[in-house]
């Protein structure tokens, strides 16, 4: 019986110690660039402080709105969660693969004994991992003494761990989003317009920029129910105790089913990709 | 062990239009032209050998070894190396097969070398023991020892040739896929790395499949020349037999101490009238003939029969002037 997972595993190039040894890999290879590193923890940090008074400016000039639901305390911890699961969740497979593509080093992906959507997963959450120790933590370190009375701690301890798995799926809807969307390349060999298409859509549906409270209420329901809500809106209101009891369940299982039928969909579009990969620059 | 049979692969690209009301039409409607980059070609190589792939730019060697390689899909045809279908049994082919493409790396650029190999070692399952003795092998004969520690991106182009070359040797592959490995060397580690090829194949016994614009590699390296142009095969057999048939001239050069007499040479003439003397600067004299026509051991006896000869030259046709002959068509009829 075991033989035969092994078998099958080998058979689909998804040996768990390939990837392990591909996460290692680039977990050491993020730590090999500390500029970047330090850059993009300030970078961060920016992100949370421009859409926060951006935030407070639109409410204070039309304060009836929403200010119920969305105070300064609100605004800081909603932003800086928000950010912070991103910095922890973010990778840049779809341009890389898209490089890939255009130079011809993709050629050099495939001769790896493991199956390529593998590799970059394994990539991803390795850089994943880093980015958990290395960016979110500090920049939410950062963030919480600059905006002390503000940001608030998560609502409690059950709540913060919901918040960890639904950004645990996050990362797997993102990793999709980005390989489908770096897949486009096989056909286009140029995305750069699906590329900014992809960041303006995750930015405005995640909820990251605008809170879903600021959208018509007609749009709301739809936002939540999307796997967009998964990168930013779901784990945040997990966070700060918004979204308890069933609908916190009824939440996960939603991301649960997206991130399955996502990457089932990078399974089948990366073996209809496979066919017509063509290798330039000799 | 490399079996291929009426492989074909087919480009569509697609014709730009000139000028801008071109470039408009193209918008909306596309003239795609097919390019038959590989056009069936088979070929057989047994275990063990070493195989020239050889011909001009653009003519499908690349596109061959990326389909050898499981890298691109076959329009048509068949592939089976080691029994194995490169492309539909990617996963379960990989591991026997090790790749360079001189143009590429497949080292961790921002990894010092030793980072990569264990990562290969890893990848690979390859047990501690046997890597410890290849890389140790492979630091003999390449001499990679002094640079492991350094990143791949500040490697010289020898240095990191020599890394790939262990990179794709270290899991013990059964065939070898080199596309110009020895691009853009330096001749020390063009010959350091042909040294190296030899070696390999001989303790290892792994198959080799080569293609390179350097004439010199398959001149030291392969018996076996596999010749296509314009996708198709034009050539398929032994090195030495290719350069009989198309032959080309063999010259020998004589330095004689006293100049010849008109009526020496015309006596001479008279002997071999397969060849042509020239006796263009006093005290040299050239004869030139095709090589199946005349021993090059009977010229060369006549001659110091009859002449005092103080030194002696001669020259070969050249594998690249054998291989620009077939370029140019000299070559009919295919042989195998």
């Amino acid at each position: 019986m075991l033989r035969r997972r092994d078998a099958v595993i080998a058979a689909l190039g998804l040996s768990p110690r390939v990837g392990l040894a591909f996460a290692r890999n680039s977990f050491l290879r993020l730590l090999s660039y500390r500029v970047r590193y330090v850059v993009g923890v300030a970078n961060y940090f920016l992100y949370v402080s421009v859409h926060y008074y951006l935030m407070r400016a639109v409410l204070e000039a039309n304060p009836r709105a929403v200010e119920p639901l969305l105070s300064p305390a609100d605004l800081v911890t909603y932003f800086s969660v928000g950010w912070a699961a991103r910095a922890a969740y973010h990778n840049e497979i779809d341009g890389r693969l898209a490089e890939q593509v255009a130079s011809g080093e993709l050629a050099m992906e495939l001769i790896r004994p493991a199956a390529y959507p593998w590799i970059k997963y394994s990539e991803a959450a390795g850089e994943s991992l880093f980015r958990v120790f290395f960016m979110s933590l500090p920049i939410f370190a950062v963030l919480a003494a600059v905006y002390h009375p503000l940001l608030r701690p998560p609502a409690g301890a059950g709540h913060l761990g919901l918040s960890l798995v639904s950004l645990v799926l996050a990362f797997h809807i993102y990793f999709a989003v980005n390989l489908l969307t770096g897949l486009i390349a096989v056909a286009t060999l140029k995305i750069q317009g699906f590329l900014w298409a992809k960041f303006l859509l995750v930015q405005l549906l995640s909820g990251v920029m605008l809170p879903f409270a600021i959208f018509p209420a007609w749009a709301q329901p739809w936002l939540a129910r999307s796997p967009f809500a998964a990168l930013g809106h779901t784990p945040v209101l997990l966070y700060q105790g918004k979204l308890t009891g069933m609908a916190a369940f009824e939440a996960l299982a939603l991301e649960a089913g997206w991130t399955a039928l996502l990457l089932a969909l990078c399974a089948w579009a990366w073996s209809r990709a496979r066919r017509h990969i063509i290798i330039q620059g000799g | 062990m490399i079996k291929v049979a009426a492989l074909t692969k087919v480009f569509k690209t697609f014709d730009r239009r000139e000028g801008l009301a071109g470039a408009v039409r193209d918008l909306f409607s596309r003239r795609y032209r097919e390019m038959r980059a590989v056009d069936g070609i088979s070929f057989h190589i047994p275990k063990g050998e070493i195989a020239g792939y050889i011909g001009a730019n653009g003519a499908g060697k690349s596109t061959t070894i990326k389909m050898l390689t499981g890298i691109l899909h076959p329009t048509s045809g068949s592939i089976a190396v080691a029994g194995l279908d490169p492309f539909r049994e990617r996963q379960r082919y990989l591991p026997n097969i090790g790749v360079v493409f001189g143009q590429r790396t497949q080292l961790w650029w921002d990894l010092a070398v030793q980072e990569s190999f264990s990562l290969l070692q890893r990848i690979y399952r390859i047990p501690e023991q046997d890597f410890r003795r290849r890389l140790q092998r492979f630091d003999e004969v390449l001499g990679i020892g002094a640079f492991l520690r350094t990143p791949v991106r500040k490697l010289s182009l020898g240095q990191k040739m020599r890394c790939e070359l262990t990179a794709a040797l270290l899991h013990a592959p059964r065939v070898l896929y080199l596309d110009e490995p020895t691009i853009g060397l330096d001749i020390e580690a063009k010959v350091a790395i042909r040294e190296f090829l030899k070696t390999i194949n001989r303790e290892q016994e792994v198959t080799v499949i080569l293609t390179t614009h350097d004439l010199k590699d398959i001149e030291e390296l392969c018996r076996r020349v596999i010749i296509i142009d314009r996708g198709q095969l034009v050539y398929d057999g032994a090195l030495l037999e290719l350069r009989r048939r198309l032959g080309g001239e063999l010259e020998l050069k004589f330095h004689l101490k006293d100049a010849p007499r008109p009526e020496e040479l015309e006596a001479l003439r008279r002997t071999f009238p397969a060849a042509r003397f020239a006796n263009a600067e006093s005290h040299t004299l050239t004869a030139s003939f095709p090589q199946e026509a005349l021993a090059k051991g009977e010229v060369i006896r006549a001659m110091l029969e009859r002449f005092e000869v103080r030194d002696l030259s001669f020259e070969e046709p050249s594998i690249e002037e054998v291989v620009r002959q077939v370029y140019r068509g000299g070559l009919v009829a295919a042989g195998s």
